[in-house]
């Protein structure tokens, strides 16, 4: 009895993520995706949209219009590959829900999604600073969390627990071939 | 695996069916079926300890190690 409270307390967990991210995925990310395309296609038609959408300091902008396409492209990327490695983990919350947590799909998407993120994060930190290099003059690094920084932190956990997954599903093996 | 299971011999010499088998020692017949052809990674001594009980016979009838 205690067993499957505890049970349904720990699918009651898994049902708010699921609607949780459900719901990030139809109202955030979907709408991003269209957003990232719109603002993708303008930034090669008329460069001066791009500057209306990223008006943080238009006097600096409009300096090097090469460096916003530039950055907007690199944001652009790393917004899409963030959006794609989302889905992916919404598609293994589906594994979770049907209690096959070791299964081999679920191993590869989270190694997969390591390698992704934690490659993002490398380019984007390499590229932000050779762009400040190069189109302001500004040699900068930034020791402390920087969201980059954080997105490799975060791939490099997916990546472990991928690895935990493996050797969890090995030792399930062992288990059921126990007799 | 060096490990060799003897279980088909034995059930053989005592002229008993895997049913029956698991029957007695109280597991299912796929599981028995899983240790019959050498694929289970391990044996618990209570399943041991059940065959051995089951066939009258020693654990190293059921088991042999082949170096290969």
């Amino acid at each position: 009895m205690l067993s499957l409270n505890n049970n349904y307390i720990k699918m009651k967990k898994l049902n708010i993520l699921k609607s949780l991210v459900d719901f990030i995925w139809i109202f955030t990310c979907i709408p991003l995706i269209l957003l990232l395309l719109f603002v993708s296609v303008f930034v090669f038609i008329d460069s001066s949209i791009t500057e209306a959408v990223l008006n943080v300091d238009t006097s600096e902008v409009a300096n090097s219009s090469a460096s916003v396409i530039i950055t907007t492209l690199v944001l652009a990327t790393v917004l899409l590959i963030g959006i794609y490695c989302f889905y992916l983990f919404r598609k293994t919350l589906r594994y979770f829900q049907q209690r096959k947590p070791f299964h081999d799909y679920v191993i590869a998407t989270y190694h997969k999604m390591g390698n992704l993120l934690v490659a993002t994060g490398i380019v984007a930190t390499v590229l932000f600073f050779v762009i400040k290099l190069i189109f302001e003059s500004r040699f900068e690094i930034h020791l402390g969390l920087t969201p980059y920084v954080f997105i490799v932190c975060l791939g490099l956990f997916f990546m472990v627990l991928s690895e935990i997954f493996k050797i969890a599903k090995t030792a399930k093996q062992e288990n059921d071939l126990t007799i | 695996m060096p490990i060799i299971v003897n279980l088909d011999v034995m059930l053989a010499k005592r002229k008993m069916k895997s049913k029956d088998l698991a029957a007695i020692i109280g597991i299912t017949t796929a599981n028995l079926s899983i240790l019959k052809s050498g694929k289970a990674k391990a044996v618990r001594f209570s399943t041991l300890e059940a065959i051995c009980e089951a066939l009258e016979c020693q654990p190293s009838d059921i088991l042999e190690y082949s170096k290969s």
